[in-house]
């Protein structure tokens, strides 16, 4: 029994080094929303580029200080906006993939502490099914700018 | 070329007729009533809060639930820049009305606390499922509460994107639909101001 749990220690952190000496996914201007009072949801956002030559298939697992998280896509139906879960996200090789306001997002809920902004929130991810964690700054909500057009 | 005085007449008819259509015309279409809108009620922390009690010259409303974590705080931070933006004259004749339709899950208080944190000025409002149904109507917006059994929240509600712009009686004047930059919300509050 030792043994197998040292061979699965072994191969998990073989996993990790692996993904990071092997990056999948480039990930910039990775942000959450501070929670605002009088919710207990917000919303975070990415750019996600796939840098290899193979498709990408992600998913959502856990962020810290949150009980719960998700990816959720906003789309437009019967000239109502409405919002439906995404279990995985598939990045063709080389593409860039944008979470953003009125389009694909994180849904975070429930934050276990108090969230401020300035802090960081480790977010975990599994790109082709081995997880890596990565960074999401936490800003303001209700300073939020007109997106920037990356077109 | 020299004009008899019959068609002098005539010429003169002709354009008073004109004129005359015209100007009827004008206050036809100016004393017609905007089709959609008028007094509503609904709930604030404070108790009952009514449209008519005190209307800004320009009154914006936005339709959503607290938490929505993705075009309704956009809306209502956009609209908070577009207040900062506006001139002290132009800020104190325009108000915005964040209506929350999560009956079931926003308080008033919930709802006031939200609104707030983006304008200290912006009013937050929920109420009964007759006067959500009611403002719905009066504006020609919508939702629908979806159930989510996959997701951490269990439902999520699909609602109009679009901020209204009523006058002082509460009739809409004007509307943005995905408002998605301050700096539209700035211009239609120019426009209709």
């Amino acid at each position: 029994m030792k043994h197998l749990l040292l061979i699965s220690s072994i191969l998990v952190a073989s996993q990790f080094s692996f993904a990071e000496a092997n990056p999948v996914i480039e990930m910039t201007d990775a942000r959450i929303f501070a929670p605002l009072k009088g919710s207990n949801a917000t919303g975070g956002y990415v750019t996600l580029k796939n840098i290899t030559k193979s498709p990408a298939v992600i998913m959502i697992r856990k962020a810290k200080s949150f009980k719960a998280v998700e990816m959720h896509e906003t789309i437009e139906k019967d000239g109502r906006m409405a919002m439906q879960k995404v279990e995985q996200l598939t990045i063709a090789a080389g593409q860039t993939l944008e979470l953003k306001p009125g389009g694909h997002h994180i849904m975070l809920f429930d934050a276990t502490s108090e969230i401020k902004v300035g802090d960081v929130i480790k977010v975990d991810f599994l790109i082709n099914g081995t997880e890596e964690k990565f960074d999401f700054k936490v800003i303001d909500r209700a300073a939020q700018k007109t997106e920037p057009s990356h077109h | 070329m020299v004009l008899r005085p019959k068609k002098i007449i005539i010429g003169f008819m002709i354009a008073a007729l004109i004129s005359l259509l015209t100007v009827g015309a004008v206050l036809f279409y100016a004393s017609q009533t905007p089709k959609l809108g008028g007094d509503f009620s609904a709930l604030t922390e404070k108790g009952v809060w009514n449209f008519s009690d005190d209307p800004k010259p320009l009154n914006l409303l936005y339709v959503g639930y607290v938490k929505c974590p993705d075009v309704c705080p956009m809306a209502l931070s956009f609209s908070a820049e577009a207040f900062r933006q506006l001139t002290d004259k132009e800020r104190s004749q325009v108000r915005l009305t964040f209506v929350s339709v999560d009956i079931e899950h926003d308080t008033a208080k919930s709802v006031s606390d939200y609104a707030l944190q983006f304008n200290p000025k912006f009013i937050g409002l929920t109420g009964s499922l007759k006067q959500m149904d009611k403002i719905m109507k009066l504006i020609g917006a919508s939702y629908m509460v979806e159930p989510n059994p996959k997701s951490y929240l269990g439902y999520s509600i699909a609602h109009t994107d679009r901020i209204f712009f009523l006058n002082k009686k509460g009739y809409v004047l004007d509307s943005l639909a995905n408002p998605r930059s301050a700096e539209s919300v700035v211009q239609k509050i120019k426009e209709n101001l």
